[in-house]
């Protein structure tokens, strides 16, 4: 075990950007101007907003207050400080006393001995445990479908406090255990009779896919049925988007809207897919001819043929059958397997008999080389022999019970998996109950925790070889690793897994916009906004963009859907790419349809929401919980006849409310012209809408993309946001007081290298909390608040 | 004991829970019970308590009847339960005193869902330092879970996955969370069929020899998991030994989960189909919820569970009752007659779903009555009107025999503000645990007792 104690880490030691005239002091910066500009409220006796600023005469008092004076270095830059209504100091003199605050701060970061902090044992959350068993056992398992969520905090889920541990979930980990440890070494057995699988398009998406997996390569007949209107049409039917085939949707007949299709497929996954084309002319014609005749028998008064074809665009048409859908692939029948051949071997079955021999010929020496193999890649740490002994003893224990070898080995595939090396992400500390004694977390812990912070995922065998040659920790060799694992496709999860959760896209599963209100959105398009946040992330990873290109991008990535909704012609199918959006009002993410939607009600949108997703995720200041006994503010929005932004504005007059609302809500406002759904409008219903908006620190803009340049004037402040971010999601745990000195230090070394996002990773990956930890104050143990009631029990 | 029939009345119920889109296989009692209430030995049916949950507040005056006694009249909201007006029993004047502010600020939706079965005032946070206190179905389950194979189930239907800070300052965790094993541990609720019906039956796909053999080997992996973790917890500080102790004691309650069903000897295999996808709309989704409790409850798989329609603040829409808005906002409503009028249709859609569970109870035959006899539930929120966030005057009914111990078919207006506590105190000594307080309970709801 490494316990190598660090007394000055040198990574840091950077000069500032920052100027500051030398020789200048607190006293003779900061004291004359505080005393001119801020004494007048903030003294010990009117103490305004809790501040008494006269406690801090002089550099020690300074020095003694550092979150202090943080909050008025923010109020300073800001410009929320002195308020409005006050006179203001020249902006020259603002400019020097921040930046000798800021160089000052600088100062005092570098000079400080970090302390890292420590984390506490991390469970495996959902995302991580497939990812795991994907690149352990080469098994695809889905264990959303089975494990019950995982608790937030700090607004992740990879929190190691929050991730608890029940009964429940442990009695899924040993049924995940045992099909997982099946899934990896057993052919699937061909069945007796071939079978029938039915899957429902549950949500009516018009592009209905299902990735399914054929054990056997076999003949399997495939059947789609149509639901929705009785339109005609055309179904198309693609396997692994290979050439589609076509079929011609009847109207008469229910029978007439299936298709049978046999196919020989090979075994593994393939990717079926259907749509459905509408034949709009030939749908035209005969709602037409409908209300012909109707009309003819006194019906309503038929609608011409251009009415029609607009509500047809509108999706508003009346439907023959009562169906409010667009004809749609409503569900696939896979049956077979017919003439199958026995399935292969699965791939995780080398994974597991690393041993080399054919199936059946493993002799007794495999056991433990197997077992040691697998131990260590699961556990992600070197494996004593006694442990692989017993284990193999355990193992050997099951086979003398009369199971065959290969399938006794199943059951130390599953005692590995429910192991709590496995399970938990374990630091050993040399020091436990010592908070001061710090130590760098040895190779293999530091390989985890690049891997779970990279790839949401076990390390892979390079990561295993540097950290069994005791070299993962050196610096050329961790950064040229963290190059390789940003360019490996597994940093996906970076987008999927962190992004969903900083942007709260994740969100999109369980949101219902009205559907009266919002007819354009289906699942498709959910999908398509999930997948176009994801991208975008997943593209500055890969391509090391600017991390301000969050903000100011004008590209995104659509697909047809999305880009009706964007109002971005020329682009169809369901394919992304890459369109420019000079000349649409769209600008980074903040326009992004997943972050409009998630921020909104499911009829409306709330500016409130909007203001505070800013404050809480660009911006890094989220606004203190409402004081007591203040009404719900958005409970005003709802069915009056006045705008929203009245309503509102009448809210603010309140002086309790205005000190946060004020921050809040302009900047919702800014996006307004956005749509619940993140279409973009000049409406609101009948009134106009007003994107105009002041900040508390004066700055106004009236438009989105205003609002936007507003935001990217303050880099300092989303960087900075950005790196606790990422910084949480990267130890699993809240950031504390102490953590301060390093997140400056990472901010500040970010904007010096351009924004660059790797430089914001690497400074991440190198930096004091990422590659140390202490041991712990012992700390009274929470104990149950209804505790007394085993002494109330009468007995 | 585990006698196999076949006889007509089997035949007939069978039909009937087909026909409920449920078939079932059978459970003991059925075998001791040829007709309902036609009791023969001397086995004496178990007593079974569900918490049902409803969020947001409910539109007060359409629920408080305006009379007294036997001879209230059914609101509204209440309406759905008229045939089954003699088995209830509404309370008026309960409070959850620990639910209010008491100087924390807003977060009345964190505060309601997390203090309502326990009493004990959250601890305002969005990080992960969590503290609640123990819920009244986990006081339960701890003292009388060991009689049946799962001690409790928590379920719900609204997933707790959303990102955030849920309420205020307050983690999502209290808005997600009516049961907490301990202060620190809510035992989150189960939102998948599937999963549930999983944890009741096992994977329904193995013969009960294969079932037992599976069960063997869990047990011998859980034990050489035991031994080997034994060494770790020396080089580990407070906070992860805690964690490892949570690890530790999940594996010996599934240890002694395992032991039950060797003792028992009892292969439960219900024929009820296995529900696959979690359906989107909240009716198709309730409705299976309360099959499965029902089907828990006729095979006597747990006795105590607790069920959240809702998550605290839920912003789940109704489109399937015409009401596209999300609930929580309408729930402000400002005396806006029609936002009210929508959130009483939200109170009274629970209600009908709710009345279709009751009524299999009622119509499942259970030792020497029906299961409706033998079940406790109490239907109610953490929230009384929901534009306020009242956390006094809350809504509370109780439904059931409780096994002759409660006294139905009637309103029972309290004379002064009572802690809600109490009525906990005194459904759990009708479920058999032994408790005089609890939280902040002074003692048992003496109205409670009055049989005559």
């Amino acid at each position: 075990m490494v316990g190598r104690t660090l007394r000055v880490l040198g990574l840091f030691a950077v000069a500032s950007g920052l100027v500051a005239q030398p020789g200048e002091t607190f006293e003779r910066t900061v004291g004359p101007f505080i005393a001119t500009n801020c004494f007048g409220c903030h003294n010990e006796k009117m103490v305004g907003g809790g501040l008494n600023l006269k406690a801090y005469p002089d550099a020690k008092a300074f020095r003694d207050g550092r979150e202090v004076w943080e909050r008025v270095l923010e109020k300073l830059k800001a410009g929320e400080m002195p308020p409005n209504g006050v006179t203001r100091p020249p902006a020259s003199q603002v400019e020097t006393v921040t930046a000798w605050l800021e160089s000052e701060f600088a100062r005092q970061d570098e000079a400080a001995r970090p302390d890292p902090g420590r984390v506490t044992a991390r469970r495996l959350n959902r995302y991580e445990y497939n990812c795991t068993v994907r690149d352990l056992l080469a098994v695809d398992f889905r264990s959303e479908n089975d494990f019950p969520a995982d608790s937030f905090s700090y607004g992740f889920d990879n929190i190691g406090d929050a991730l608890t541990m029940t009964p429940a979930l442990l009695q899924k980990y040993l049924s995940a255990a045992k099909k997982i440890a099946r899934l990896a070494t057993e052919p699937e057995a061909l069945p007796k009779k071939p079978s029938d699988e039915h899957r429902e398009n549950q949500r009516a998406q018009r592009n209905y896919t299902w990735d399914r997996n054929f054990p056997w390569e076999a003949d399997y007949e495939v059947r789609f049925a149509v639901g929705g209107r009785k339109d005609p049409g055309k179904l198309f039917v693609s396997f692994d988007d290979g050439k589609p085939n076509e079929y011609t949707v009847e109207t008469k007949s229910e029978e007439g809207r299936n298709s049978d299709v046999r196919k020989h497929l090979t075994a593994g996954m393939h990717k079926i897919r259907a749509w459905v084309q509408r034949d709009d002319d030939a749908t035209l014609e005969e709602v037409w001819r409908g209300e012909q005749a109707r009309g003819q028998r006194g019906g309503a008064n038929p609608r011409t043929k251009d009415q029609l074809r607009q509500a047809l665009a509108e999706g508003t048409l009346p439907s023959g059958n009562g169906s409010l859908f667009p004809p749609y692939p409503q569900s696939i029948d896979v049956r077979g397997p017919y003439n199958p051949r026995p399935a292969p071997l699965p791939s995780g079955y080398k994974m597991v008999f690393v041993c080399g021999h054919a199936p059946g010929h493993h002799t007794e020496a495999c056991v433990r080389l197997n077992l040691a193999n697998l131990a260590r890649r699961a556990w992600r740490r070197p494996v004593s022999d006694a442990e692989v002994r017993r284990l193999a003893g355990f193992v050997q224990s099951s086979e003398s019970a009369g199971i065959p070898f290969e399938q006794s080995i199943e059951t130390g595939i599953e005692a590995v998996l429910v192991s709590p090396y496995f399970l938990f992400r374990v630091e050993k500390d040399p020091r436990p109950m010592d908070a001061n004694s710090t130590h760098k977390i040895n190779d293999f812990e530091l390989a985890s925790r690049l891997s779970y912070f990279l790839w949401s995922s076990m390390p892979d065998d390079e990561l295993f070889r540097l950290a069994q040659a005791g070299r993962l920790h050196l610096p050329e060799v961790l950064k040229e690793q963290v190059e390789r694992m940003l360019r490996d496709s597994k940093a996906d999860a970076l987008a999927d897994n962190f992004g969903s959760q900083w942007l709260e896209f994740r969100n999109l599963d369980a949101i219902q916009p009205d559907p009266v209100r919002f007819p354009a959105f289906n699942d498709d398009l959910r999908e398509a906004m999930r997948k176009e946040t994801e991208m975008f992330i997943a593209n500055l990873v890969r391509h090391d963009g600017s991390i301000l290109d969050f903000l100011t991008a004008k590209y995104t990535f659509v697909n047809e859907p999305l880009a009706k909704l964007y109002g971005i012609p020329g682009v169809s199918g369901e394919e992304f790419r890459k369109v420019d959006l000079h000349g649409t009002p769209r600008v980074g993410i903040l326009t992004q349809a997943s972050v409009l939607t998630v921020s909104s009600y499911a009829t409306r949108t709330s500016p409130v929401i909007r203001g505070k997703w800013i404050l809480d995720n660009i911006l890094g200041t989220p606004p203190p919980p409402p004081p007591a006994n203040v009404p719900a503010l958005e409970a005003a929005g709802i069915g009056s006849t006045e705008s929203l932004r009245q309503q509102l504005e009448k809210h603010r007059a309140n002086p309790v409310c205005a000190g946060c609302h004020s921050r809040m809500d302009p900047l919702g406002f800014g996006l307004e012209n956005f749509d619940a759904i993140g279409r973009w409008r000049t409406l609101d219903g009948n009134i106009p809408i007003d994107s105009t908006g002041t900040l508390p620190n004066g700055k106004t803009f009236s438009t989105p993309e205003e609002l936007v340049a507003v935001l990217q004037q303050d880099k300092g402040a989303f960087v900075h946001c950005v790196t606790e971010k990422l910084l949480i999601f990267a130890l699993g745990r809240g950031l504390e007081p102490y953590d301060n000195p390093s997140v400056n230090l990472i901010a500040r070394r970010v904007a010096r290298d351009n924004y660059r996002l790797s430089s914001l990773i690497q400074a991440i990956v190198e930096s004091p909390p990422f590659q140390m930890r202490r041991g712990e104050a012992i700390r009274p143990k929470l104990q149950a608040k209804n505790s007394h009631h085993t002494q109330g029990v009468a007995r | 004991m585990n006698t196999p029939v076949s006889t007509g009345k089997y035949l007939s119920r069978r039909t009937l829970l087909r026909s409920m889109g449920v078939s079932l296989a059978l459970p003991m009692l059925d075998a001791m019970s040829p007709a309902c209430g036609a009791t023969t030995g001397d086995a004496k049916a178990p007593c079974r308590m569900l918490v049902n949950y409803v969020p947001n507040g409910i539109i007060m005056k359409d629920w408080l009847p305006a009379t007294e006694g036997r001879e209230f009249e059914l609101q509204r909201i209440l309406q759905p339960m008229a045939q089954y007006r003699e088995r209830i029993l509404l309370i008026n004047g309960l409070a959850q005193h620990y639910g209010m502010g008491l100087a924390d600020g807003p977060g009345d939706h964190a505060r309601a869902a997390s203090t309502y079965l326990s009493g004990v005032h959250a601890k305002k946070t969005g990080g992960a330092d969590i503290e609640a206190g123990i819920s009244m179905d986990q006081v339960a389950a701890r003292q009388i879970g060991k009689q049946t194979r799962i001690p409790s189930l928590e379920l719900a239907c609204e997933d707790g996955r959303m990102v955030g800070v849920c309420d205020s300052g307050y983690s999502c965790v209290y808005s997600n969370n009516i049961s907490w094993r301990s202060a620190a541990t809510p035992s989150s609720p189960e939102v998948n069929p599937r999963a549930v019906f999983e944890n009741l039956f096992g994977p329904g796909d193995e013969d009960p020899v294969a079932r037992a053999a599976t069960r063997r080997q869990d047990a011998s992996i859980l034990d050489w998991v035991l031994g080997e973790t034994r060494t770790l917890e020396t080089r580990l500080s407070p906070s992860d030994r805690n964690k490892m102790d949570e690890y530790m004691t999940a594996v010996r309650e599934i240890e002694l989960r395992i032991n039950n069903s060797e003792k028992r000897n009892q292969e439960i295999k219900p024929a009820m189909e296995k529900p696959e996808a979690t359906p989107v709309e909240l009716s198709e989704h309730l409705k299976l919820m309360y099959d499965l409790l029902l089907v828990a409850f006729q095979t006597d798989s747990t006795r105590i569970a607790t069920l959240m329609v809702g998550r605290e603040g839920s912003l789940r829409t109704y489109p399937e009752i015409g009401i596209p808005d999300c609930h929580h906002p309408l729930t402000h409503h400002k005396g806006q007659a029609d936002l009210i009028e929508k959130v009483y249709q939200i109170n009274r859609h629970h209600m009908e779903l709710f009345s279709g569970f009751v009524a299999k109870l009622a119509a499942s035959c259970d030792g020497d009555g029906t299961l409706l006899d033998h079940t406790m539930i109490l239907y109610g929120g953490g929230l009384a009107d929901g534009n306020r966030h009242q956390h006094d005057h809350l809504p509370a009914m109780l439904v059931g025999g409780a096994c002759g111990t409660l006294k139905t078919g009637r309103y029972l207006q309290l004379q002064k503000t009572t802690a809600i506590n109490n009525l906990y105190v005194s459904m759990l000594n009708r479920m058999g645990v032994p408790i005089t307080t609890l939280g902040d309970s002074s003692g048992p709801l003496k109205e409670l007792s009055e049989l005559a």
